[in-house]
């Protein structure tokens, strides 16, 4: 079977939905194709531009800081413009969808709180976080909820406390008890958002609450606001409650990269862009620097994929992007050689957070974000990369896992 | 049997499948799939397990199609699952619900009235729901004659071009229109369409079921029977998308040493859609009269790679007028939504979809899955035709 599109997308990360939405925005015929449902199904729904730079903190606007990146970081290469951009369609689209983001302050990164109690800087923020107001709090309330056993309200309260900004702060804490249902699997921040969604799990969570909003002037909960509806809890939570609530950051399942998740298929599937799912793409067909197909295997043998553009959100390691072995290591679809230091224990350091040559190990590119071989010559112009298979930066380090996936998203739809 | 071992060390534990399972989304009881896949193979492998859970899995797939690293969840539950059935007590009600074909051609002789008098009338549905059958569940009804019996006097004009069919039960059992709208169409495209005689029910529900030595006499025949097609370079095509699934990836999982070779079963909406690209099959342009519908895409194609070429077919011929409900599973998956004890979970799965359907106000649906189809029906009261239908009906319009 032959399958024909303007521009093709591997990859259903935020990268892969990002870039095919705007180029079917911008009028492209788009068909994805994927294996697995991507990195929005375990991530939060902040989003992240640029966090730390060289080590530090940055809490100011991250825009000075881009600036003094390295050429090979996709920001460097994408620009400022593509950036602003981007992050400015994807709120459009999330406020759009009643579920509107929001940021603290034009000038401001947004420190947003883990369920471990550290302090994570963020640039959107789901409009429940209201920007700052955990840092502007004298008295906060943890909650957490019983049964979820990964967040502790007191550990949370004793790690934020450690923060010179809530030193002056006065902690309360308790655990929610959700109404009691038959149950044998662990409580996870899901169970909570998904029982939210519904009319009884909302009205359940501002009964909750409301005790809390005379004696806290912010109240400080896992990611359990819905997932569906979460913009319309979030404006109950506001209107029934009247204190701001800020949501933690959790680990997977999670639930704020299903919010955003759901946003961005809904709007593909409105745009009629057609998503092949579990089909892995074995090899490509190529003739100079032309990517003329890709072919995928599914049931009943392979099916040939051709389009003008190509645009690859295929991941890292963990997405199956790249492929790495003690001696060598690839991208996966096109077998991009990438260089890989001889010693393995110069492909990492001593110290967890460290500059490990692993963590920004990907595919180089050029401005148009199409591949380039070791001497800087493009390999295909017809094919762009986005996303965590690009090199050159460390989202874990910097926190910039979802501006960088967004912004070369936005670029490479922009090439199409 | 053969012992397969799956690395359940590919899964990292991401929770991606946790995340995207119908059951877990609507049962707090069912652990999810990466524990009672992966994580507990683990366990399995050292022979101490407590398979309590495993009973929720659906076998819809979704985990499979979710997971980022091909690890095959689902086929780690099944596995597993033919294990418990081996070392409990024999349920009739789980064999009665996978060995359709088996009974339909015990029952063949009983007229299809009285077969359905006997199966559908609030006595019998008391007594199946003492057997675990739920009285409020669906249960499609008998066809007066089976798409088998159908095809031996259908008038079919002669081609050099030939394609065989493997109908599947639910085809030649309960919808056998749906197969001669496929044979038209086929037939349309310049194809004489053959029925093998020699093929059985694909297994699928007796896997789903636990009855997996069944499941591989059935493959080692059907398999043979595929290969020789194939060898003779007939395609042999399927309108059923589990049957597809079960030929061309669950018997590689289950029984690789059955599964070898090259031969393949094709999904008949790509054939049809093939014949088209080949200029074999002329489609009318889209109608832009058409009444507004939805399509629901069954999990067991999206689990195959392939894409969804029964929409893309409706959409040729009726434009916008037909859109992708894509609200997820239906909830029935196969057997799993007849069982009384899974019937109220079916049915909270298939809410989302159900309500999408409502909501959007058209008057018809379509999907290729005829279990998914009864269970719309169930769900919305509208009625739910195959796609290969409504494209015929199109092209008869046209005319």
């Amino acid at each position: 079977m032959n399958s024909n599109s303007d521009v093709l997308v591997v990859g259903s990360g935020p990268a892969g939905l990002f870039a095919a939405l705007v180029a079917a925005q911008r009028g492209k015929t788009v068909r994805i194709v994927t294996q697995g449902a991507g990195s929005l199904a375990i991530c939060g729904s902040n989003i992240d531009v640029l966090g730390y730079a060289q080590g530090q903190r940055i809490d100011e606007a991250p825009w000075a800081a881009i600036a003094q990146l390295a050429p090979e970081h996709p920001y460097s290469l994408v620009g400022e413009h593509s950036i602003r951009s981007a992050l400015h369609c994807i709120s459009a689209l999330c406020a759009k969808a009643g579920s509107p983001l929001s940021h603290a302050d034009e000038e401001k990164n947004t420190l947003v709180p883990s369920i471990v109690g550290t302090l994570k800087p963020s640039w959107l923020c789901p409009a429940s976080a209201q920007g700052n107001s955990l840092l502007a709090a004298r008295r906060v309330l943890v909650a957490g909820i019983e049964g979820f056993k990964d967040c502790h309200p007191a550990l949370v309260a004793r790690q934020l406390k450690r923060y010179p900004e809530l030193k002056q702060a006065s902690f309360q804490t308790v655990n929610l008890i959700m109404p009691p249902q038959p149950r044998k699997r662990t409580l996870s921040p899901l169970d909570v958002a998904r029982f939210v969604d519904s009319p009884e799990g909302l009205a359940w969570l501002c009964r909750s609450l409301r005790p809390y909003a005379s004696t806290a002037d912010v109240l400080v909960l896992p990611p359990v606001c819905g997932i569906e509806h979460s913009g319309s809890v979030m404006a109950t939570l506001g209107k029934e409650v009247h204190c701001p609530v800020v949501e933690m950051l959790s680990i997977p399942p999670a639930v704020g990269g299903l919010r955003l998740r759901a946003i961005l298929c809904r709007e593909l599937a409105a745009l009629g862009v057609n998503i092949v799912e579990n089909a892995t793409i074995v090899r490509a067909e190529t003739a100079g620097k032309q990517c003329l197909a890709l072919i995928s295997k599914g049931t009943g043998g392979e099916r040939r994929y051709t389009a003008k553009h190509i645009i690859i959100a295929t991941g890292g390691i963990l997405g199956g992007g790249l492929n790495m072995s003690p001696t060598a290591a690839q991208e996966s679809i096109f077998g991009i050689e990438l260089p890989l230091p001889e010693v393995i224990e110069d492909r990492s350091q001593e110290a967890v957070f460290g500059d490990h040559y692993f963590t920004r190990m990907g595919v180089q590119v050029n401005a148009d974000l199409c591949p380039v071989g070791a001497d800087g010559a493009v390999l295909f112009n017809n094919v762009h990369f986005v996303g965590r298979a690009l090199g050159g930066y460390d989202y874990a380090t910097e926190k910039s896992g979802l501006g960088v996936a967004f912004a070369t998203g936005w670029a490479a739809a922009h090439k199409v | 049997m053969a012992k397969i071992h799956y690395n359940p060390d590919a899964c990292i534990a991401c929770n991606t499948c946790v995340a995207q399972c119908p059951v877990a989304a609507v049962n707090a009881d069912f652990p999810g799939p990466r524990i009672t896949g992966p994580a507990s193979q683990r366990f399995r492998i050292m022979g101490n397990i407590d398979e309590e859970t495993l009973h929720f899995c659906a076998n819809c797939k979704n985990c499979d199609i979710s997971c980022p690293h091909n690890v095959p969840i689902s086929a780690f539950n099944m596995i597993a699952r033919a294990e418990f059935t081996k070392k409990n007590p024999f349920s009739l009600r789980d064999w009665m619900l996978s060995h359709g074909a088996l009974l339909g051609r015990k029952l063949g002789l009983v007229p299809a009235w009285l077969r359905n008098v006997g199966m559908l009338n609030p006595l019998t549905r008391r007594l199946l729901d003492m057997l675990g059958i739920s009285a409020s569940a669906p249960l499609p009804q008998f066809a007066a004659q089976t798409f088998k019996q159908r095809m031996r006097t259908y008038p079919q004009p002669a081609s050099q071009r030939k394609v065989a069919l493997f109908p599947g039960c639910y085809i030649d059992l309960y919808d056998p229109q749906t197969g001669l709208d496929l044979v038209w169409l086929l037939n349309k495209a310049g194809y004489e369409v053959i029925v093998p005689n020699n093929f059985d029910c694909c297994g699928l529900p007796m896997v789903a079921n636990g009855f997996m030595e069944d499941a591989r006499a059935n493959a080692r025949s059907n398999w043979a029977e595929l290969s020789s097609w194939c060898a003779k370079g007939i395609p042999v095509l399927t309108a059923c998308p589990s049957c597809n699934l079960m030929f061309n990836r669950d018997l590689a999982e289950y029984f690789p040493e059955i599964a070898t070779g090259t031969a393949a079963l094709r999904d008949a909406q790509e054939f049809v859609l093939e014949c088209v690209e080949r200029g074999e099959l002329a489609l009318p342009a889209p109608d832009p009269q058409a009444q507004p519908m939805l399509y629901h895409a069954p999990c067991h194609l999206r689990a195959q790679g392939l894409g969804l070429p029964g929409l893309s077919l409706l959409q040729a011929v009726f434009g916008k007028a037909v859109r992708n409900a894509d609200a997820g599973c239906c909830g029935i998956s196969g057997s799993y939504g007849f069982k009384k004890e899974n019937y109220g979970i079916a049915q909270s799965i298939g809410q989302p979809l159900f309500e999408t359907i409502t909501k959007s106000g058209v008057a018809l649906t379509t999907s290729e899955c005829g279990t998914c189809r009864v269970q719309i029906m169930h769900g919305t009261g509208k009625p739910c035709l195959h796609p290969l239908s409504l494209v015929r009906r199109r092209l008869e319009l046209q005319h």
